[in-house]
Order: C-alpha cells, then structure tokens, then sequence
C-alpha cells in the first residue's frame, strides 16, 4: 500500500511540475512529522509559517475552535503561498496536529463537504472546488485556494498531497471505526462524534455510521463511558430524556442490558442498550438489532 | 404556546432543565454544578438597529450539530436568532441547520437566520450570487433575514462592488433582507468604522469582551445612532478561564457572566454562543434577563487582573508607533518558535529574513513607545530585547 502511496503522490509532483516548473522536494528532515512543503518554484510563501496553538486557535478559528479542541488539537501550521506576484493567486495551506488517529479522522469526516472528488492522499483525501483535504496518524490537511483556476487548483492538490507525504501512519480507518459492523455500512458515512452526541452532554462523543438494509436506513451509534456505572447513568438519563420528550415504546431484553426502543424527537424511532462500558444503539428504524447485536460482540472482543 | 409537530414546546423544555439537574454522571455537568434554579426563563429580544427585526438576546451559533432537535429546544427557550456561514465546516454547519429547519414547519418565521460567506476582493457578483443560493439550499429556506461578508481582514473587502450589486439583486429577488459583516481579526476597529461611514452595512458581528478593545465602545455607539445593528461574540476574553484557580467558587458562571456584561450595553442586540449540547442553551438562556452581580464583576475584573496582559490580541497598535518600523507580532511569534516549539534555527532563519523590519537590535536604547502604544499594557519592548537576543546570530555567521 505505502508503495502505491509514494508512486501516486510522485505522480502528482510530475503533472503539477509539468504545468509550473520546476518543483522544490518537501522538506522531511523529520518522517513523523508533517510540516509545510518548500514553495514550488514559481511560487513563494507570502505568510507564514505561523503557529496557532490552543491558546491562539481562537484567534484563527473563533466559533469554530471549540470543535478542533474537542478532537484533541494540539497545534497548527498555517503558511500561505502565493503564485508569482499576484495577491489574489495563492493557497492557504492548515497542517492541524490532532493529536490522535481518531482526532484526525475526525476532523476529516466532519468537515469533508458531501460531494467531493475523492484523491489518494493520506488514508483519505478529497477536494471539493477550491477546498482540499487529507488526513494520516494524527495530522489533517486542510488547503484553500483563492479561486478555481486551473493552475491554482494543481498548486492546492500539490501542496496538500506533499504535506501529508512524510506523515507516517497506517493506511486504515481507526480501530474505534473498525469495531462497526461491516455488512450494509455506507462506505464514507463513519463519523467520530467527540462531545456531545446527539446534543447530550451526558454522552461523551461517540462513533456513528449509516446502514441500508432493504431500503431502510438506519444509523448505528455508540459510545463509550469511563466505567460501567457511568455507561448504566448515561443511558438512564436517556431514558428519562425520551420519557420527557418522544417515547419509550418497549423494554429491550433479548441485547444487552437496560435497553429499550424509543421515538426521539429529533432521531425519530431507535433503540439503545448498555453493555460493560458501552451504550449502543441505533436511530432511523425500528429493526436495527442485528446491526446492534453485531456490534455490540464486536465491541466485547477489543 | 407553539409546539413542533414532536411535541416540544418551551414547557416540556424547562422540564427537562429541571429533570436533568437531578442527574449526574461521575459528578456534575456544567449546568448542573451551577447550583442554580430551574424556575422558567423568558428570553428578553432587542431591535437590531433600524433593520426592522427583533433578535434574541441569545443568538444560536453553529458549527454543526447531529440532532435535529436541538434547534427546536433553543426556538422553545426563546432563542430565535441563529448565527452561521457557509465557510463553517464547507458548508455542513447550514446543512445541519437545515435539516433542522425543514422539522420546524411554520416556525421558520420565528426564526431570524444570520449566514453569510468569506469574499476575497476579486469576487464577482456571479460568485456572491452563488454563494448566496448554496447557503439558501443548505438552509433549507427561500431567504434569510440577514446576508454578511465574514471575516474580513482588510478594508479592501468592505469595498467589494460586486458584494453590493448582488446582494441588491438577491434582496430584490427576495433572498435577503440585510446586509452584515463579521471579523475577529486585530484591526477590527478599522474595519467597523469603515463599514459604519460607508452607510450600506446594517449589521454589525463583531468580537466584544469585558477584557480588551476599549476604544470599541464609541464605535458601536456610533452604529448605534446610524441605526446599525451590533451582534457580538467571543464575549470571554480569550476563553482561558481554566487558568485561573477557582474562578467559578461559590456556583458562579464564568460564562454567563460574560454574556451578562454584554448584554449591559444597550448598543449590544444578542450575544452570540456556540451551542452543542441540550444543556448550554439553558446554561445561557440563564444570562438573560439578569443583571450582573457583584460576585460577578468580581469574578470579570479578577480574570482581567490576571489575563490582562497574557496575551496579544494582534491589534496592531504598538506596531504603529515603533520609530524603527519593527515588525512587532512577526518578532513575537518567532521567538515564540525559538523558546517552545524547539526551531531554534528556523526561527533565528525567520527572523533574519525579516530584513530591516526584523531589527530590533535598537530596541534596547529605544525609550519603548510601543509600550505605551499597547492598550493591554504587555511590556512590549522588554519582549523584543529578548527576541532579539534568542534570534540573532553573531555577527558574521549569517
């Protein structure tokens, strides 16, 4: 695999210096690390690098810094280049440490547009107009260019595949993702949820991902608590949630333990169940146990 | 009282607030550890400048959110303004809100949306028009009340002719109602009197806190007797409130302070929060409508004590006066390289290509009016004295 990985990414560096020049190779003095690729030539770095740490995040981000935060964001390179000397012809180029696989997978999934040019870089990348991405170990990519011209477009994909070059990682999805069931899953719909799920704060983020079964769409979810206690006190006051705002329609006694179905308000009809540190469960149909059956016998074998 | 075709409505909420305050996991949660009570809250509204519209005190900001039904408990709270923009997670932020909006069904109207998108000053009116369609199929909705230009950066973006030819084309059509900008970058002072003299802007969505921009006050006063509207956000200072040992003692909220100080200013329409979970709207919603009290201002004027001169705000004001054209923040931040990121050489490399704007060899016989010049009173010119000697290599060795 990592050797498809080297021949695509040297692949992109000859179509990319086929357009603009001659290409400058990435700096990777140090492999684990991802750091900002040297301007390609006919290029030059107008801004930067500069450092956001999660003190300055703000500064950059705003709102939106609480989110990366949560994913665990440990720092971010920020360096922007510019084609020749035209102001309005450069990429912005955000090389994010996460700080964990999952961080970056994360972060990836949930900022990933839903259309998207899938690209061979890192575990996963795409871009979607002028925007590119791509994620391995605990580094995420993120690039910008100032519009969709086409030689902008090849300084963006170029400089997002180098960033993400000399990252090491493994070539696969999380463990946390690998635990779902296989069977039905909609490719690309996995998402680590890092707080908050569904919008309770009693549920300490989680992992969700899409299942089709005839025709049915269900999402199956879960998350995992501290201690056993703490997972038996989540799914009570979920419980008591759906008794105050939907429904709970029936006690769950053949999966799990304490479990029941529900109508949620928002998630319409469900059912969730709690085992060891675990709550699991599913929104979107009424006959998602097999999914939760499976997935809860994956969850026991980590 | 409107209920959603679920069922929710402001009671059923309230209960919850109630319900959930009796629960806890491996202690308390935010809401919970505040010791408050749960009696019912009315959220307080404000005329946003002449725009016509009546904003919540609270407005709903969002970086996305997987449960429909969270949207709703804020309408049911009250909270009826909801702040985004199309560069918020490529787009995924309104599509979220969107699919909350399409539960909500004639309760849209309640509802004053606030979206808008990053321009650079070569876009074209095609492009804003663009832009402009894409958050309206996002959202879900055939209009929003209130279109901005987010993030500026210069006042070259306030100028932007085609922002205002298609945003005129898009009200004409129906699509908008006003036209905003937002930005939290350094020089944002420049940039609000500029769009506030240019007459077009109606709204403005800017940072505002307790800690800092004290030159800020005038300027929204100013909006506010052109009859611009003001929304606000990152009303904490910095957000480093767990710096501070024991900054909440005794049940107090440092974030519904903050918001409370906001809402002080009569010029202020709706503070802005990220919301992610059930129990933050009520957390906020619990700032409305109250005025700060004295273990609060306590608490504000601690935080400013301590925080006050930890950090560079990016404003730009020292710079302004330093006799020798120093880059200021570029010196900063590399010697901030050079002592905790572990460049030392990248760093000395930087900065020596600063040329003569790195020079900060006189700093140490300058009398320092940057100092004086910083408005958070960090010691400026001592930071540079040091800068320069992490920074510089011996001479003849460059």
């Amino acid at each position: 695999m990592m050797k498809v990985h080297v021949i695509l990414i040297a692949a992109s560096i000859v179509v990319f210096a086929g357009c603009g020049g001659e290409i400058t190779p990435v700096d990777t003095d140090d492999p684990g690390q991802a750091q900002a690729p040297r301007a390609p030539s006919g290029w030059n770095i107008a801004d930067g690098p500069t450092q956001f740490t999660s003190e300055s995040l703000f500064e950059y981000l705003n709102g939106g810094a609480p989110l990366y935060l949560d994913f665990g964001f440990e720092g971010l390179t920020q360096t922007r280049y510019q084609m020749g000397d035209d102001p309005f012809a450069s990429v912005t180029l955000d090389i994010y440490d996460m700080g964990s696989e999952l961080g970056a997978f994360g972060v990836y999934r949930t900022i990933r547009p839903v259309e998207v040019e899938v690209e061979n870089w890192g575990v996963e990348g795409y871009r979607s107009g002028t925007i590119a991405a791509t994620w391995r170990g605990a580094i995420y990519v993120q690039g910008e260019a100032d519009d969709d011209r086409p030689e902008l477009v090849e300084g963006l994909e170029w400089l997002v595949a180098s960033a993400i070059e000399g990252v090491e990682g493994p070539q696969s999805l999380p463990s946390e993702i690998e635990a779902l069931p296989t069977g039905g899953r909609v490719p690309g719909s996995e998402r680590y949820v890092a707080a908050d799920l569904f919008g309770h704060a009693f549920l300490p983020g989680g992992v969700v991902a899409r299942y089709v079964n005839d025709e049915e769409v269900a999402e199956l979810f879960y998350t995992e608590l501290p201690g056993a206690l703490e997972a038996e006190e989540a799914l009570d006051r979920l419980r008591t949630y759906e008794q105050e705002w939907g429904a709970v329609e029936a006690e769950i006694t053949n999966l799990g333990d304490g479990g029941f179905r529900f109508t949620d308000p928002g998630l319409g009809a469900g059912m969730v169940v709690r085992k060891d540190i675990y709550v699991v469960g599913a929104h979107g149909s009424a006959n998602a146990d097999g999914y939760v059956r499976e997935l809860l016998e994956s969850l026991a074998r980590k | 009282m409107a209920s959603t075709k679920n069922g929710f409505n402001r009671r059923n909420f309230l209960k919850l607030g109630a319900m959930t305050s009796g629960l806890a996991i491996g202690g308390c949660s935010r809401a919970e550890s505040l010791g408050e009570d749960r009696a019912p809250l009315e959220m307080q509204f404000r005329d946003l400048g002449a725009t016509g519209l009546k904003v919540s005190e609270i407005s709903f900001g969002s970086y996305g959110f997987d449960n429909p039904a969270l949207l709703s408990a804020a309408l049911d709270q009250g909270i009826t303004t909801v702040c985004t923009s199309a560069n918020y997670q490529s787009g995924r932020a309104e599509t979220s809100i969107g699919a909350a909006i399409a539960n909500l069904g004639s309760r849209r109207d309640e509802l004053v949306l606030f979206t808008g998108d990053v321009f650079k000053t070569n876009a074209t009116t095609s492009d804003v028009l663009e832009a402009i369609d894409g958050s309206l199929r996002r959202l879900q909705t055939d209009h929003v009340e209130i279109y901005r230009i987010t993030n500026v950066t210069s006042l070259d973006e306030l100028r932007i002719d085609a922002l205002f030819e298609a945003f005129e084309l898009a009200k004409m059509a129906g699509k908008v109602g006003h036209l905003g900008l937002s930005g939290h970058h350094g020089g944002m002072q420049e940039s609000l009197e500029t769009a506030i003299a240019d007459g077009r802007y109606e709204v403005l969505f800017t940072k505002y806190d307790f800690a800092s921009y004290p030159d800020q006050d005038p300027i929204l006063e100013k909006a506010a007797q052109r009859g611009i509207g003001t929304m606000v956000f990152k009303t904490n200072a910095g957000n480093r409130k767990s710096e501070i040992k024991d900054l909440e003692k005794g049940g107090l909220s440092f974030r519904q302070a903050t918001i409370k100080w906001a809402l002080s200013h009569p010029y202020v329409a709706s503070v802005c929060v990220g919301i992610t979970n059930f129990d933050e709207i009520h957390e906020y919603g619990q700032a409305v409508g109250k005025s700060l009290e004295d273990a609060e201002v306590a608490m504000l004027r601690r935080y400013t004590d301590e925080m006050h001169d930890r950090y560079c705000r990016f404003c730009g004001e020292c710079e302004e006066r330093c006799p020798h054209g120093v880059a200021i923040a570029d010196v900063n931040r590399y010697a901030m390289y050079f002592k905790y990121y572990g460049r030392e050489k990248d760093s000395m490399q930087l900065y020596e290509a600063l040329g003569d704007r790195g020079n900060a060899e006189n700093c140490e016989i300058c009398i320092g009016q940057c100092d004086a010049g910083c408005p958070f009173r960090r010691t400026v010119r001592r930071e540079l004295v040091e800068a320069h000697k992490l920074l510089s290599f011996p001479r003849g060795e460059a």
